[in-house]
């Protein structure tokens, strides 16, 4: 027997999208959307969460080795931390006198919308297009689009790309396709932008070959983005591609948050 | 009043199994975010089930993956319904029984054609878009494709025989042997 299917029932479907698209343009869909999404929102991160502990409880342990070199290396870095600490607060009570003296008063007071992630970009069909994550939290809480995304640490995780009423969704630095501007703190002050490379670090390029980079040099956002403050950590310099008949090196950065433990973030307000 | 409570609780399930893919799945480490439950379970309905109850279901799962993620609009819906044609088409024309086999074939070739139509309305949607590189030239499509495959193989097995213990419906029959 063959179908008739796609003859009348098929018009019919068609009208039935098109009308939806019409209304959903129109607003009329809204408080079904919003309905919808706050639906999703509250089951949403407890799934996600569900999930991350899903993938740690098969994550492999390490063995003894590791973990005896990752506690000397752990060891050493927080050594390091107390003598630039000790360097900060030089600095800082320097700063404060300095500020007394001109009557300068600076303070830098964020304001923050923490929200809960509820799914990541990995969808039905084939194909990842991008690294990003979606929150429970939407234009209704005050985000908006390029506002910056940070993790518990204080460190950037990415940036708001896409907001509707109700939820958002943020791509991660390590994503290609977003960029974010950036300065390195240095002896050059290296200014520029940093995208995502393979989605598993982050590159800087573009630096010119006289910029003295080392190992190790902080990341920051440089504040010339609208929605972006300045100051805020994006990785370290974990690597240098130099050579010296190119007219421009890059910087690997390593991004200092875990991806598969990230469940509640922050967005800055500025 | 049995029959609005059944209406109410498929409903509920299928948007409990839209949440479960949406936020636990896409969340699994490689390569188990492609497990494909939700398109599986509805390729399973769409086989099995009316004409006029699976559209709507189909309607329903596309009308909340359009809301809830940044596509454009009616993206999931009109490739799911796509899809549902192209399937009723096959299933009516040529793999008519409800052997196995027939689910099996049925059921993939609909994921396959689900992958194919949605990337392939995205990419003309996004044809002025610089960044975007059409996805048949992306191996990261074709490797997310074969574990999708492979995961709805085994997924479909499962519903196939499931279902069958307590269904006279389905046969599960093999080929015989000539």
């Amino acid at each position: 027997m063959k179908s008739r299917f796609l003859n009348k029932k098929s018009l019919i479907i068609l009208a039935a999208i098109m009308l939806l698209i019409f209304l959903h343009l129109l607003g009329y869909l809204s408080p079904a959307e919003r309905l919808v999404v706050r639906s999703v929102n509250s089951l949403g991160s407890f799934f996600h969460s569900l999930s991350i502990k899903v993938n740690e409880s098969f994550k492999p342990l390490p063995d003894k080795k590791t973990l005896e070199e990752e506690l000397q290396e752990m060891k050493s870095k927080y050594t390091q931390a107390l003598t630039d600490q000790a360097k900060c607060e030089e600095v800082y009570r320097e700063n404060e006198e300095l500020q007394d003296y001109l009557n300068f008063y600076l303070e830098h007071e964020y304001t923050y919308v923490m929200a809960e992630i509820t799914s990541k970009e990995n969808l039905l069909t084939a194909g990842s297009r991008e690294s990003s994550i979606f929150l429970n939290k939407g234009e209704s809480d005050g985000i908006e689009k390029d506002m910056a995304v940070i993790n518990s640490d204080g460190v950037v995780v990415g940036k708001i790309i896409k907001v509707s009423v109700d939820n958002s969704q943020a791509c991660l630095s390590i994503d290609e396709d977003c960029k974010l501007a950036a300065s390195i703190i240095s002896e050059s002050q290296t200014l520029g932008i940093v995208s995502g490379n393979l989605g598993l670090t982050i590159s800087m390029d573009f630096i010119p070959q006289n910029h003295e980079l080392k190992e190790g040099d902080l990341v920051i956002s440089s504040g010339l983005e609208e929605n972006i403050p300045p100051g805020l950590l994006i990785g370290t310099v974990s690597r240098i591609n130099k050579q010296n008949n190119e007219i421009w090196q890059q910087a690997i950065l390593e991004p200092l948050y875990d991806i598969d433990k990230l469940r509640i973030v922050s967005v800055v307000k500025p | 009043m049995s029959k609005y409570f059944k209406i109410i609780a498929q409903l509920l399930l299928w948007f409990f199994l839209v949440i479960f893919q949406i936020s636990f799945i896409s969340s699994l480490n490689f390569p188990f975010y492609n497990l494909p439950l939700l398109l599986s379970a509805l390729s399973f309905l769409i086989i099995f089930k009316k004409d006029n109850q699976a559209i709507w279901l189909v309607f329903l799962v596309g009308f909340i993956f359009d809301i809830f993620f940044f596509y454009p609009f009616a993206l999931f819906t009109l490739s799911l319904v796509v899809c549902f044609g192209i399937l009723k088409f096959l299933q009516v024309n040529f793999l008519t029984n409800r052997s196995f086999y027939s689910v099996l074939a049925l059921s993939l070739f609909f994921i396959l054609v689900f992958n194919l139509v949605f990337n392939l309305f995205y990419f003309i949607l996004n044809l002025t878009s610089a960044e975007i590189n059409f996805f048949l030239f992306q191996a990261t499509f074709w490797q997310d494709l074969a574990y999708q495959l492979f995961f709805a193989f085994i997924l479909e097995v499962i519903f196939f025989y499931a279902i069958s213990l307590k269904s006279r419906g389905l046969r599960s029959d093999f080929l015989e042997r000539t």
